[in-house]
């Protein structure tokens, strides 16, 4: 059997786990098994991982572990991982109050895809999205799944501040800003929830699980939001098979 | 048990090694720019290797004590003054409640260091002392310090076992630098011409070096195919290829994906260096291979280790006896 997977070195304290070069839900799949089975492994010296969409970096202490040692013993992993089993997934239920204030650029969108503004919040409502990978901003995850009838390009100019919880679609992706930043991507809505707490230093949800959008009026926005500064609020999580 | 901080200069944050475990989520390592500095900072003043200090880009800051302390400057030199004498580099001093030490300009380097016997006192998150200004995490208050803030000390000392051996001779801080570096992982993107143009360029640091990332000028290194890449992790070190060409060194404080094409990583042993450079100066690569890399580190943990054993050394009876 040919191997259909690179091993590189990142300098000399970490290596890279390359799967493809190619957005899929099957590489992606790949790349998180082998993180389950390197976290499994509980390998001394692993000071950090960050899986992307077709590649795993694992970082470690090269007082520790020589690359050649390293690379041998993720291969040793991946064997013994096989591939990725079919199993359950989270999804989070991550409510948006769509249009108006919390989403300036509805209307345009509606506009740009020929769509109503309550068709454009039903198609986007509709997918289980898979985080493929986090990154850019804490907790931005870079979802998949979008209906590629939504698809509106970004702003010309980007804006300077774009308010935390945001959700905005920009060319054919979606996502939702976790904090304060500017950007450039079309505003469709607002969420109340923070995918990070800095109280309890819990991040909400990982690469690999999935988020789907449930409409919220401004009054279950302003509850929940109030929920969230609370710190009682729990955001609703179901279960996939895939 | 605290000190003052009356002026912050350019850029003073609180760092220590770094967060790790965080870059799933989106989080930057943070942590000082130039980590040796920090280890032997930390070494002569007894603290653990990875203990929190001031990192201060380009100096200019201003502390007073409000409790006796031993504390030590390492990194660049920006001429520190205690009370108005100078105050040498790598080496522990004694201050007392009501001193103030001046920092003045950085002269040899981009970043000094400066913490005191015990630690300062701010809180671990996630895991880490270190600021990630981004995002509001750690350090103080999670940003730069600023006039006024009182620092807490969390077991400061007025002395420390062997108090006049606890001076090291402090390393050379060079303007212009041969940064040592591990092809990849992007490195198949480039032409054997385009690598060994990199690998025998000189390029200039632009004013467009930070804790994100140092930018380079020079000659352009292209790629047939460009430079974009399914986006994928970053690491410290790793230099970036830029739509233009032009090199970027990722810092500390980087973004923790990216989607340029990463030509070739600093190794650990040089990265130190790279932490030190002031816009204007000259930087050039020199590739070694992954395990020449190691082996480098290795070396240098190696000197580390004999000068901790240097300072910390138990003393005989007989050097007790004859009093040396």
């Amino acid at each position: 059997m040919t191997e259909d997977y690179r091993i590189l070195p990142v300098g000399d304290s970490a290596l890279t786990v390359v799967f493809g070069d190619v957005i899929s839900p099957e590489v992606n799949g790949r790349v998180h098994a082998l993180k389950n089975a390197v976290e499994k492994a509980a390998l001394q010296g692993i000071t950090d991982m960050n899986p992307t969409y077709a590649s795993l970096l694992v970082s470690y202490d090269p007082l520790v572990w020589g690359y050649g040692e390293l690379k041998d013993r993720i291969e040793d992993v991946m064997k013994d991982a096989g591939t990725a089993e079919a199993g359950s997934s989270r999804v989070f239920l991550i409510p948006v109050c769509y249009g108006g204030e919390f989403g300036e650029d509805l209307a345009d969108v509606a506009e740009h895809t020929g769509l109503s503004q309550e068709e454009v919040i039903r198609r986007h409502c509709a997918p289980d999205y898979l985080i493929y990978m986090l990154g850019f901003l804490p907790g931005f995850s870079y979802l998949g799944g979008m209906d590629p009838t939504l698809a509106t390009p970004r702003l010309k100019v980007p804006r300077t501040v774009i308010p935390a919880g945001s959700v905005g679609i920009g060319g054919a992706q979606t996502g939702v800003y976790p904090m304060d930043s500017p950007g450039g991507w079309r505003l469709i809505g607002r969420t109340p929830v923070r995918p990070y707490d800095p109280a309890t230093e819990q991040i909400l949800y990982h690469a690999g699980d999935y988020i789907r959008f449930t409409p919220v009026d401004e009054t279950t926005y302003r509850e929940i939001e109030a929920q969230v500064k609370a710190g009682t609020y729990v955001c609703p999580e179901e279960r996939k098979t895939v | 048990m605290s000190m003052t901080v009356v002026n912050p200069g350019s850029l003073s944050s609180v760092q220590d090694l770094g967060r790790m475990g965080w870059q799933e989520s989106g989080f930057s390592p943070s942590g000082a720019a130039d980590a040796d500095a920090l280890r032997y900072l930390n070494l002569l003043l007894s603290n653990e290797e990875g203990e929190a200090a001031v990192e201060m880009t380009l100096g200019g800051m201003t502390v007073t004590f409000g409790t006796d302390c031993v504390f030590a400057v390492t990194g660049a030199d920006d001429g520190p003054k205690l009370n108005g004498s100078d105050v040498a580099l790598y080496k522990a001093h004694a201050a007392s409640a009501g001193d103030t030490l001046v920092f003045g300009f950085a002269k040899n380097g981009a970043r000094t260091y400066f913490g005191v016997a015990g630690g300062f006192d701010v809180p671990l998150s996630m895991g880490s002392r270190s600021t990630g200004m981004k995002f509001s995490v750690g350090g103080y208050k999670g940003r730069r310090l600023q006039a006024g803030d009182v620092i807490g000390f969390r077991a400061p000392v007025r002395t420390l076992p062997n108090m006049a051996k606890r001076f090291l001779t402090p390393p050379e801080i060079s303007k212009n630098v041969t940064l040592r570096a591990v092809p990849g992982p992007q490195d198949s993107l480039f032409s054997e011409e385009a690598l060994d143009l990199f690998f025998s360029s000189v390029y200039k640091v632009t004013a467009n070096a930070d804790r994100m990332g140092i930018r380079l000028e020079g000659a352009p290194v292209t790629a047939e195919g460009g430079t974009d890449i399914l986006s994928d992790a970053t690491a410290t070190g790793a230099v970036q290829i830029a739509s233009g060409g032009q090199p970027i060194i990722l810092m500390q404080d980087r973004q923790t994906t990216g989607g340029y094409a990463k030509i070739a990583c600093v190794i650990s042993a040089d990265l130190p260096k790279a932490g030190q450079l002031l816009p204007g100066a000259e930087v050039s690569f020199e590739k070694v291979t992954v395990e020449e890399a190691q082996k480098i580190l290795r070396d240098k943990a190696a000197a580390y280790r004999k000068a901790y054993d240097r300072l910390n050394k138990r003393r005989t009876l007989w050097q007790i006896l004859t009093n040396r």
